[in-house]
């Protein structure tokens, strides 16, 4: 895996694919400062030196034992002592990196000491250095003189050497000094023990043993001093003094067995060379190929910087993961962006690197990313250097290696913060506005196009305690009162399907299944095209409202039900004598109806005759007076019988006051247990305004107890903000005496004001005098908040009203009753709040709008169809308007259409199209002239043409006239053909003049064939000149059209003359055009000039309609915009394409006149506008 | 009527046809009137016609091309040619190939007269 460095791609892939083992080894490696092999070394020495110093001590005090050690050794010579001390010092103090002179010095003598005792050796003489230090013998023994070994001489000098000039040499060199010669040594201190113990003596066993050890330790100093910028663990000379020693340990062991008895080719010495020498290559060059793994290890520790240095290098956050997920590398921007260490980073999941919140899902997101071997994304928050922390998404991408399994995962982290917050943001401003429409007091309804529930406030969640699953099927789940549902359904069904707004009461059933009633509106949303696309429903709990008036029919239907039980006559007069009530009895008794009876009083006529007079008497009296009457008359009986009867004042006799005075006691305890018990805050106060009654409903409303309350109590729960009105008002009140009512905020017992109306009523006594103060407070909130919301819809109706310059209004016109909107109002300039009748529109009507607009007017009012129409009117300011009105009937009131609509202001769009109408008729004009003058010597052609045929006749006539005998009749001939090419030239001119003329467009029937026909004739003679064939094909039976003829003529010419141009330069093919009329599959009249010329350009064919664009030399490039232009103008359309064969085609499509007349159908007055437009 | 020379007009305007023909014959010439060149090439007229008076722009044959027919089927037949086009370009033109006159239309009967003598002169 390991490769050169290139920059290509693959590279980082396969360097990031590639395994770790080699990571913590390498570290260690490098950042390791005492090795084992320095302590190594150092121990050697030390022993080294330990041994000389021990033999030398023993020189000193004449110990045998300390000299040999062991008895049967031979005894260490002094200078070997001396020797192996100063080789141990040497290497001693270069292990400790002290006076490396010291080291020099030491060793120095050690080599000076061994190559002059090799001299002597070598040479036979004596230079005594054996004993310079002292004897160099043992008396003990045979007292011979000893030398030191001729094989330790060498191998001290050999150790010298290595610790002379390693200090001095490049490390590098010193290494492999310094690891050969410990080598050398060592293998012989080892060859020495093997021998020793092989009966062969190299030298005696402590001095070999200290040689082992010397070698040793060079060894293992040259392994330290190693300081190789390659990456090994181990020095370059080690596979070399591996085979040295190996093959020195062979040798000594071969000359071990050759010395020991065995022949010198003996099998085992032969055994022992074969395979010691095989076994030296051989380790020789495992040591080298452990060496160049090592070296790749180390090479590709490198490559995984270098990698890393690419991460560094990427503008994004990334990190390489282990296959298990452990961080393995990151990036330095990852590390200086979270301000963390490699290693707190490799500890994310336990640090505050990600959010507390994202953490736990980051952890297991990125475990199932492991898991899965795909590519895998991951958001969440990571803190960065500042502790801000921001979103981010993490892409984890697995890196293959060639097996297809992950050998890594490629993790590159992006900040989406800016994202994120705009998706929240997003979020937000869809819960605010969600909040809003929660926060609206009613229930609240979105419904799509075909009034399937889309959307409900939480407000009706919070009523119905149904789900918008339940909601959905409203029709059927009872959600709505099943005895309401057939109306519902049926103007519900009726308002969606025609797109009208719809007001339905209904029940609604609550959360706890009681049945509330409410209002419920529903209004169409409309897009610009004016396509409803969902409705707005909005419900307004009116239960309340139809409780109370339930309540007023039953209390009424109770007191009928008493009066009626009462045993007797009874009739309830007005203070002015006229009957307003009379018992059920009553009625059956006289048989008469109460409409019948109302005059009763006055004219006394359900009395006998004869006591009518006094009858009406003592009525008139009492009314006068006032005074109670009592009176005994005959009344008559449905029957017609008169019976004597006792009428009271009040018509009840005594007993029966005695029991209503019962009845008035109980009612009495009746209306206490009522006050506490109706739902509204009820109190009295004496006259002076000071409060006495507060029922328990107010108390436990506002949380204070009767005392609290007392005298002037009650104003501490009263809004600080209201107080000073509501006091104002009931100032008021007391000193004109009079009821009245204001609304102020009570504070509740929870601290939360709501809005209350208090309504207050004084009690008089007899005199008039007021004796108390009654008020019944009711709780107003949600209507105030209603009307606040109402309010502010208003505004931002009036608002959007304003700004569009429409307004609105709703107009029973049978009745001639109307209501305006305020801007509708600005619109006609008039004073807002004004009443407003269909003549104060007509006033400013202009006089030549006036008949489409009754016509209009007078077909809707009887039709109670649509009404759509552009009128314009003169404000009183003398402003001209274009007003826009739609109107559609909303409701049928008594059989009467009763519309709602909208009047825009247009004049602004209107000015601009009528200017834009002049521009193009002028830019239509100009291009038409400029067509017709490339046409001016056809025309001449055409007009000389009769007028030669003038001439000529009439040089032929006045000839014939001269002949004698005058040849009349031939003259006659002659003259009436003169007329012929007269009128002929006269045609010419007609359409000539019409051409040139710069009228303003005119929309009428005309027939296209007869059109073209003008067109071609006018062009024969250019087309002749340029030796084409013109064919017009029109078709038979062509409907007609509707359009301004001079216009579609331009646009005939137009294409002819180009079609002409193609063909100026073709000399190959017939120059040939054919016009040709048709009924196209959409029923559209089509005409098509079709030329054999050069065709279109591709390229071009989608240009050739816009201004300017040209291919010829000539021409300005307007001709085919203006076309353009005029048929599309015409609600038509024009294209051009390329032939079969060759040459172009041109075409163009306009609606036939009775589709257009069937499009303006609906409104005669859009027709009328179709032809202002033009 | 066979001392009159046989004058035949090419004109693809039916007024010229029928007005041209009467003045011809007032002015005491046999007249052929014919539609088109091919017309006049399709009968015998080319072999009998003293003088053709030809208009110069008419559908697929122009009156040139048919003066150059006739030259190349050996006819010597002095021709007038008509034109109502004013352009001066197609006249050296069209008197380049021989042509005794150019009449442009609307030309009064002297002009016509004067071609006529010419023409016959030249014969």
């Amino acid at each position: 895996m390991y490769r050169s460095l290139d920059l290509s791609g693959r590279f980082v892939a396969s360097r990031l694919q590639t395994g770790r083992r080699f990571t913590n080894a390498a570290l260690a490696d490098t950042v390791g400062s005492t090795s084992w092999s320095e302590r190594f070394a150092m121990a050697a020495a030390a022993s080294v030196m330990a041994l000389g110093l021990i033999v030398m001590l023993g020189w000193a005090l004449g110990n045998a034992q300390l000299i040999q050690i062991l008895p049967q050794l031979a005894p260490m010579s002094r200078n070997t002592a001396l020797c192996f001390v100063l080789s141990g010092l040497s290497l001693l103090v270069l292990t400790l990196h002290g006076f490396r002179w010291v080291a020099i010095v030491a060793a120095g003598v050690v080599g000076i000491v061994g190559s002059i005792t090799l001299v002597e050796i070598v040479f036979q003489v004596d230079a005594g250095i054996d004993g310079i230090l002292g004897p160099s013998y043992l008396d003990t023994g045979p007292g011979q003189p000893g030398h030191m070994a001729p094989g330790t001489a060498i191998y001290f000098i050999v150790g010298s050497i290595a610790l002379v000039f390693a200090p001095a040499v490049p490390t590098s060199r010193s290494a492999v000094l310094l690891g050969l010669s410990g080598s050398i040594v060592a293998a012989f201190g080892v060859a020495s023990i093997v021998g020793f113990f092989g009966g062969v003596e190299l030298a005696v066993l402590h001095t070999a043993v200290g040689f082992t050890l010397l070698g040793v330790g060079l060894m293992a100093f040259g392994w330290e001093v190693k300081s190789d910028p390659t990456p090994t663990p181990t020095p370059r000379w080690l596979p070399l003094t591996a085979a040295v020693g190996v093959l020195t340990g062979v040798l000594g062991l071969w000359r071990a067995l050759t010395v020991g008895g065995y022949e010198p080719f003996a099998l085992l010495p032969v055994i022992v060379l074969i395979v010691g020498c095989s076994v030296a290559p051989i380790f020789a060059l495992t040591v080298y190929l452990a060496q160049r793994g090592y070296a790749q290890a180390a090479a590709l520790a490198t490559s995984e910087r270098e990698t890393g240095e690419i991460l560094d290098s990427m503008p994004t956050l990334v990190s390489l993961l282990a296959p298990n997920g452990d961080v393995q590398l990151i990036s330095r921007r990852t590390m200086e962006y979270t301000g963390k260490t490699l290693q707190e980073l490799q500890a994310w999941g336990m640090s505050d690197l990600i959010h507390a919140d994202d953490r736990a899902s980051t952890i297991d997101s990125l475990k199932r990313g492991l898991a899965s071997s795909e590519p895998h994304e991951i958001v969440f928050r990571m803190r960065r250097h500042d502790g801000v922390y921001r979103w981010f998404e993490a892409l984890q991408t697995p890196l293959k290696d060639e097996s297809g399994s992950v050998a890594r995962w490629c993790v590159s982290v992006n900040d989406i913060d800016d994202r994120k917050r705009l998706e929240d943001s997003l979020r937000e401003s869809a819960r605010s506005w969600r909040s809003v429409i929660d926060g609206i007091p009613g229930l609240v309804a979105r419904l799509d196009r075909d009034g399937g529930v889309a959307f409900v406030n939480h407000r009706i969640f919070e009523f119905t305690g149904a789900t918008l699953e339940e909601l959905r099927d409203w029709g059927t789940n009872g959600i709505v009162h099943p005895d309401d549902m057939p109306t519902v359904a049926r103007i519900f069904m009726a308002s969606i399907a025609a797109g009208t707004p719809y007001l339905i009461e209904q029940r609604l059933r609550r959360h706890d299944g009681v049945y509330r009633w409410f209002d419920n509106r529903g209004l169409p949303i409309r897009d610009e095209s004016g396509t409803v696309t969902g409705w707005y429903v909005l419900m307004a709990d009116i239960d309340d409202r139809q409780r109370a008036e339930d309540a007023l029919r039953e209390s009424d239907r109770r007191a009928r039900l008493i009066v009626d039980s009462i045993p007797g006559l009874i009739a309830v007069f007005s203070a002015n004598g006229e009957l307003e009530l009379v018992n059920h009895q009553t009625v059956e008794y006289f048989g008469r109806p109460l409409e019948e009876q109302r005059s009763w009083a006055i004219s006394g006529e359900l009395n006998h005759p004869e006591d009518r007079p006094r009858v009406v008497a003592a009525f008139k009296s009492a009314i006068e007076t006032g005074e109670p009457f009592d009176i005994e008359v005959r009344g008559r009986r449905a029957d017609g019988v008169y019976r004597w009867m006792n009428w009271y004042n009040l018509m009840v006799d005594i007993d029966d006051r005695k029991r209503a005075e019962e009845a008035l006691a109980a009612s009495g305890r009746n209306l206490q247990l009522i006050i506490d018990t109706i739902p509204a805050l009820a109190w009295s106060a004496r006259p002076d305004g000071s409060a006495e009654f507060f029922n328990q409903h107010y108390q436990d409303f506002v949380g204070c107890s009767h005392e609290e309350l007392f005298g002037a109590g009650w104003i501490s729960t009263v809004h600080t903000d209201d107080l000073p009105g509501l006091l104002a008002v009931w100032q008021d009140m007391m000193e004109s005496g009079r009821g009245g009512e204001a609304e102020a905020r009570l504070r509740r017992h929870d601290g939360e004001y709501r809005w209350f109306m208090f309504r207050t009523n004084p009690l008089r006594d007899e005199s008039g005098t007021i004796v108390k103060w009654y008020g019944v407070n009711t709780d107003i909130e949600d209507r105030k908040r209603a009307e606040a919301e109402l309010r502010r819809s208003h505004d931002s109706f009036a608002a959007a009203q304003q700004l569009s310059k429409t307004g609105n209004f709703t107009a029973d016109i049978v009745v001639d009753n109307h209501v305006w909107s305020d801007e509708l109002y600005r619109i006609f300039e008039l004073e807002p709040g004004k009443k407003i009748s269909v003549q104060d529109v007509r006033g400013v009507l202009l006089a030549e709008d006036l008949p489409a607009f009754d016509a209009e007017f007078q077909r809707s009012a009887a039709e109670g169809t649509d009404f759509d129409q552009v009128f314009r009117i003169l404000t009183p300011r003398g402003t001209l308007k274009h007003l826009h009105v739609r109107a559609r009937v909303f409701e049928i009131i008594e059989n009467r259409p009763v519309f709602v609509g909208a009047i825009r202001d247009v004049t602004e769009s209107r000015l601009a199209e009528e200017a834009l109408s002049t521009t193009r008729s002028e830019l239509a004009h100009v291009a038409r002239i400029t067509a017709l003058s490339t046409l001016s010597a056809s025309i001449a052609h055409e007009v000389s043409q009769p007028l030669s045929g003038i001439i000529t006749n009439a040089s032929t006539g006045l000839r014939m006239l001269a002949a004698d005998p005058p040849n009349i009749e031939g003259a006659r001939e002659t003259a009436r053909r003169t007329i012929r090419d007269g009128n002929r030239a006269a045609e010419v001119i007609a359409r000539l003049r019409s051409l040139f003329s710069n009228k303003r467009a005119v929309s009428e029937p005309m027939d296209l064939n007869e059109a073209a026909r003008d067109v071609i004739a006018l062009s024969r003679a250019e087309v002749q000149r340029n030796a084409i064939e013109l064919v017009f094909d029109p078709a038979d039976d062509l409907p007609q059209v509707t359009g301004d003829r001079v216009q579609l003529q331009q646009v005939i010419l137009n294409l002819l003359l180009n079609a002409c141009d193609a063909l100026s330069g073709i000399g190959d093919r017939p120059r040939r055009i054919i016009i040709k009329t048709e009924v196209d599959e959409n029923q559209n009249v089509r005409l098509t000039v079709e030329d054999t010329g050069a065709g279109i350009d591709p390229d071009s064919i989608n240009k050739l309609f816009d201004a300017f664009y040209t291919t010829k030399d000539h021409g300005m490039g307007i001709g085919l915009s203006v076309s353009r232009s005029i048929i599309e103008h015409h609600h038509g359309r024009i294209w051009a394409s390329t032939n079969s064969d060759a040459g172009a085609r041109f075409s163009f499509t306009l609606p036939t006149a009775a589709t257009m007349q069937t499009a303006a159908q609906p409104s005669t007055a859009g027709a009328a506008r179709t032809e202002r437009d033009h | 009527m066979t001392a009159r020379r046989l004058v035949a007009v090419v004109d693809d305007d039916e007024s010229v046809r029928e007005s041209l023909p009467d003045l011809l014959t007032v002015l005491g010439y046999a007249v052929e009137a014919f539609g088109s060149a091919e017309a006049f090439l399709a009968g015998k007229a080319p072999h009998n016609t003293k003088c053709l008076i030809l208009d110069i722009a008419m559908p697929s044959m122009s009156g040139p091309d048919l003066a150059d027919e006739l030259r190349n089927r050996g006819l010597k037949i002095p021709v007038i040619f008509m034109t109502a086009h004013r352009d001066e370009s197609s006249r050296p033109h069209v008197v380049g190939q021989g042509a005794v006159a150019t009449l442009l239309k609307p030309f009064s009967d002297t002009a016509l007269v004067a071609a006529l003598e010419a023409a016959f002169r030249a014969n």
